[in-house]
């Protein structure tokens, strides 16, 4: 394949839901998070875009903020059920927890999607690392990290073989496989199983060699390289100018406080960070060297070389989170997004609207049309499929199964 | 009392192993939807295949079959089976109530039964690595009608506190004092039952209806009459002639008054099957209630029962489903309006509001803040 026919694949990520305390400011509607019409709009901004899929994650238990910020009206699967029936091209990425359903209903759900929707259906197969799950779902304590991993390959082949003997055909051979963890074992799983890879990467440099570290452990079991996309999240900030890209930065920063983010942190990083100065260097010494997490180790990881690399204060860090942030105007946000595509930290971008609708609207009608002028995106649909749309090969061909 | 009438979308005929390739996708669902909605029809009921082979699709999921038509057909309406057996409860609890609202509160749960073949996960089980991880496979086919029984009681009565674990008025949205919702509204349930652990809250607002309705196909046996007459809010059941459809209704009423029910807040239908005249012979003769011949009699006949208080409603079930119910729409409904006893509901209401029950409110756990 040559470069220049390499194209990027975006994903629409937080469909309905916003960031922190954004929804606090005039340019979003949080009230109109449980309105179908509303939901429908989003989904079809995204794929008047082009966009390759909707994204939805899941975490099957209520925040312990349910004060300060939105609570969901929907889970996953109905809801993007009910946007198949009002879109015609665009995928569905759905996260769904293979520590806390069963491989039978996974089949059976990821499969009527697949029918339903004509082949757009993806599975973004993750573990649930949020430990007070288990008190919601009958189980007396949550499953280890590396135990989930090991549940995981159970359900993922069982669920895999289900489909391939299932006698009515499924419009993709079968739903996308994704994949969003980055551990040591999840980065094992992905290379197994996943077709499309999620992750928080806010270096360039740890981007790089994430990329080429998955990729070439899918190659090394004999997989296509090509055929395990590598999709950062991506926070993009535009707006007409520099300037106004500032002025909307300013807006979407105004009630975001340090306080609470340090809260936050410290229990992710289980570091004290609330008495440190907030524009300060955080003094290394502070940290755990390696994150032995049980939750979310490869974020935990992630956010202790952020500091390490880029020395951030508490206030920088807050205000960074954990996935990449472009802001600035069109064309500059254009050029960071083509120089992680080009040099390989990326195969494209999850990404995650930063307020809606406007975020969508703007990264659609601004950033979408720049990308397509320089040969980087798609300007239609050359399938129908998910698998089409991400260029990845129908099942029973090209890539090797892998089992084991 | 106005009649109610419903379709039934099921697994297509018993005989039949496969599905026909037309029932994966969306458009049969749409078509039939669309139909049933301007036959001014109270609901579509979507049932899988019954029971679980590991070797065989469970056809398409109802719950996502009754999802996708909530952006296709907007008033109608939609009841999804989801097996009383089969999940946690705190999965049943969001998929209903997440249905319920971005349908508008048209959602119905079917209480269905079994998990068949349960074979494979349970066999798994030997190398799970901590047994306290298995899922909650008690062994349905094992247990006792009466351990059944309290397993499904239970997981009601969970799945209601999970539905009321955000109250009505939750919700404030104050963007100036940064409350999206009151927490003193969002209470856990801390349920340690002998089948269920569940903490909560749900992670998905309260349904539109409160509690989305529970709808039941009642078998031909007493235990599963009590059971129904107990917990559903809409019961379809099977007679041959109005006499003794009123005494079954008699039953079912007596039955859920012992239960402690108000009786306004039960709906009973009846199922029946419809031949039109003229229609290509099918190659199975319905089974139970039949109504045949022209719309115009089949009308007169439905009339019979409903002047009788014999049913609220009948539950259809077609032969050919998408030939039938343009007849229905056209033919049927029309002389259904003629003999007075069919109204045109308003636009956008909530399945429970067609069916004219009322909307539950959330029950509080320990002192509420009211
Ligand atoms: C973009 C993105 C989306 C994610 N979505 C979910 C989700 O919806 N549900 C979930 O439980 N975890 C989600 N995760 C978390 C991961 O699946 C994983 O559980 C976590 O990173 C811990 O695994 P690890 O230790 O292998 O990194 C997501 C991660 C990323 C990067």
């Amino acid at each position: 394949m040559t470069v220049h026919e390499r194209r990027m694949h975006l994903n629409a990520c937080a469909l309905g839901l916003g960031f922190g305390p954004v929804w606090r400011l005039p340019l979003t509607q949080p009230e109109r998070n449980g309105d179908l019409d509303y939901l429908i709009e989003l989904a079809r901004t995204a794929e008047r875009g082009k966009m390759d899929a909707l994204f939805a994650a899941d975490f099957y238990a209520a925040s312990d903020r349910v004060e300060s910020s939105p609570s969901p009206h929907t889970e996953p699967l109905t809801l993007f059920a009910a946007l198949a029936g009002a879109t015609e091209r665009i995928g569905l990425v759905i996260s769904a927890s293979t520590t806390y359903n069963e491989s039978f209903h996974l089949a059976n759900a990821f499969a009527s999607l697949d029918h339903l929707s004509g082949g757009r259906a993806g599975w973004n197969m993750v573990t649930t690392a949020v430990e007070s799950v288990h008190a919601n779902y009958s189980r007396e304590s949550h499953l280890e990290h590396d135990l989930r991993y090991e549940r995981a390959e159970r359900v993922v082949l069982e669920a895999v073989g289900m489909w391939k003997r299932w006698a009515q055909p499924l419009p993709q051979g079968r739903p996308v496989l994704v994949q969003a963890g980055s551990s040591e074992v999840g980065k094992q799983f992905a290379s197994r199983h996943a077709e499309v890879v999620f992750t928080a990467q806010p270096v360039l440099d740890a981007a790089k060699e994430f990329y080429r570290d998955v990729k070439s452990r899918a190659s090394a079991l004999g997989r296509q390289p090509e055929h395990v996309l590598i999709l950062p999240g991506l926070v993009p900030i535009v707006a007409a100018t520099e300037a106004e890209t500032k002025e909307l930065e300013r807006e979407l920063n105004t009630f975001v406080s340090v306080e609470s983010g340090a809260k936050r942190l410290s229990q992710m990083l289980e570091t004290d960070l609330t008495s440190l100065h907030p524009d300060e260097p955080i003094p290394l010494e502070a940290l755990p060297a390696v994150s032995t997490s049980d939750g979310m180790r490869s974020r935990v990881q992630l956010v202790l070389d952020l500091i390490r690399d880029q020395r951030l204060s508490v206030r920088q860090l807050v205000a960074q989170g954990t996935h990449l942030k472009m802001s600035g105007s069109t064309v500059q946000v254009a050029d960071r997004m083509e120089r992680w595509f080009k040099e390989r930290a990326a195969d494209g971008f999850n990404v995650l609207f930063p307020y809606l609708p406007g975020g969508m609207d703007s990264f659609v009608d601004r950033l979408i049309p720049e990308l397509q002028n320089r040969g980087l995106f798609r300007t239609e649909y050359d399938g129908c499929t998910l698998r089409s749309h991400y260029g990845l090969p129908p099942v029973g061909t090209g890539s090797p199964e892998v089992t084991r | 009392m106005l009649l109610s009438l419903s379709i039934h979308c099921r697994d297509s005929g018993v005989k039949e192993k496969r599905w026909p390739s037309s029932r994966y996708r969306l458009a049969y669902y749409r078509e039939l939807a669309l139909a049933a909605e301007r036959a001014s029809m109270t609901a579509v009921w979507l049932e899988g295949a019954t029971g679980r082979d590991e070797d065989q699709p469970g056809g398409i999921d109802p719950v996502v079959a009754a999802a996708s038509l909530a952006s296709v057909a907007r008033r109608i309406g939609l009841v999804a089976a989801i097996s009383l057996d089969d999940y946690e409860p705190y999965h049943v609890a969001r998929a209903t109530a997440s249905l319920d609202n971005i349908s508008g509160g048209r959602c119905g749960w079917l209480l269905a039964s079994g998990r068949a073949g349960a074979g494979g996960d349970a066999d798994n089980h030997a190398d799970n690595h901590a047994d306290n991880h298995a899922d909650n496979h008690a062994d349905i086919d094992a247990m006792s009608p009466i351990d059944r029984d309290r397993r499904r009681q239970e997981l009601l009565g969970v799945t209601r506190r999970l539905w009321d674990s955000w109250k009505d008025g939750a919700i404030r949205i104050d963007k100036e004092a940064g409350i999206f919702a009151d927490p003193r509204y969002v209470q856990p349930i801390h349920h340690r039952g002998k089948y269920y652990q569940v903490r909560g809250p749900l992670n998905v607002v309260r349904p539109v209806q409160g509690h989305p309705v529970l709808a039941r196909a009642l078998r031909q046996d007493e235990a599963d009459l009590v059971f129904a007459a107990g917990q559903a809010d809409w019961i379809v059941a099977e007679a041959d002639c109005p006499e003794q459809a009123a005494a079954q209704s008699a039953a079912i009423r007596c039955a859920a008054a012992a239960a402690g029910r108000d009786g306004a807040q039960l709906r009973i239908s009846h199922r029946a099957s419809l031949v039109f005249e003229g229609s290509r012979p099918s190659d199975e003769e319905p089974t139970g209630l039949a109504f045949r011949g022209s719309a115009e009699r089949m009308a007169e006949e439905m009339s019979r029962w409903v002047k009788g208080n014999a049913t609220e409603g009948f539950h259809l079930e077609l032969a050919e489903p998408l030939a039938d119910i343009v007849r229905v729409a056209d033919e049927l409904v029309p002389a259904l309006r003629r003999q007075g006893w069919f109204g045109s509901p308003p636009e956008k209401v909530t399945l429970r509001e067609k069916l004219g029950l009322s909307r539950p409110a959330a029950v509080w756990m320990g002192e509420g803040v009211q």
